[in-house]
């Protein structure tokens, strides 16, 4: 929580830049769930059915 | 043991006025992810980070200032993450038999999210600082904050970043995973592990316990692969 709290020292970033930070933290995010998921649900039908 | 009672005295001496402020930003945080019934998104700690960024920037309190007297909530990170492992513990038969595919798994997760991040940076000219801290967003914060500082990133965005992902992760998630019908538990718990760290992982104990220990192996995972590949790749392809 203290280590978030610092984002208030680079608010004109965040301004500036805050379309690849939301994109990235929504789209990004989801891409890496559904890619993890579904490889590691093959995997683990090959490897451990 | 002489470490931890020399960290104690050294916390001990610093003002309480930030740990104060801290503590009941995250009792009012609660309070408010209660009224909302612990929806997902309404997670206590985005809004525990929003009252006190809010406060400082209204009392125009230093926020070098704040974190002194408030580190020792952040010293406490590392415990609370350790602690995620008992799930683990509990699982261990069937986590030790799903090893080799967990491990493939998350590496590739681990990578792609952060490729995501970078991508997406870099297509829309962002700072360069700002690339570099959204890279190791989906580890645990402590690691990501490390990874950032090393690849030239800014720690404190980093975190915000690694927060915010991971309540996504959290709410949306799961809804994801079943969309695109991925059912198994353990397959479930890699990838909210994986993209989500803590949170996700602290979501994903409260709804299936394969699912909480398979989330806590992948985090273990990914931070130790983001901390050992992502500055090796970052050198490889941007030093």
């Amino acid at each position: 929580m203290p280590a978030g709290v610092g984002v208030v020292l680079y608010l004109p970033l965040l301004v500036k830049d805050w379309a690849p930070l939301s994109l990235a933290i929504l789209a990004g995010t989801l891409a890496a769930i559904g890619v993890t998921g579904l490889l590691a649900q093959a995997l683990l039908r090959l490897l451990d059915p | 043991m002489t470490n931890l009672a020399e960290i104690w005295v050294y916390l001990a001496r610093e003002p309480l006025a930030a740990l104060t402020a801290t503590l009941l930003a995250w009792l009012a945080a609660q309070r408010l992810a209660r009224a909302a019934r612990f929806h997902p998104m309404a997670n206590p700690v985005l809004f525990a980070v929003v009252f006190l960024a809010g406060g400082l920037l209204l009392a125009r309190v230093d926020y070098r200032a704040y974190f002194e007297g408030a580190q020792f909530v952040h010293f406490l990170l590392g415990p609370a993450t350790v602690a995620l492992a008992v799930p683990l513990a509990r699982q261990w038969r069937q986590v030790k038999r799903s090893t080799p595919a967990a491990i493939a798994s998350v590496i590739v997760g681990g990578v792609f999210a952060a490729a995501a991040g970078v991508a997406l940076a870099l297509a829309f000219s962002a700072a360069p600082e700002v690339t570099a801290s959204l890279a190791p967003r989906s580890v645990t914060t402590p690691v990501a904050m490390g990874v950032a500082e090393r690849i030239g990133g800014l720690p404190s965005l980093t975190a915000a970043i690694v927060i915010c992902s991971g309540i996504v992760g959290a709410a949306l998630g799961p809804a994801l995973l079943t969309l695109l019908g991925v059912t198994d538990w353990r397959a479930r718990g890699l990838a909210i592990g994986t993209a989500a760290h803590g949170i996700g992982t602290a979501r994903a104990i409260s709804v299936n316990e394969v699912a909480g220990a398979f989330s806590g192996l992948a985090m273990g995972l990914n931070a130790l692969a983001t901390a050992l590949l992502l500055p090796l790749l970052w050198q490889l392809f941007f030093g």
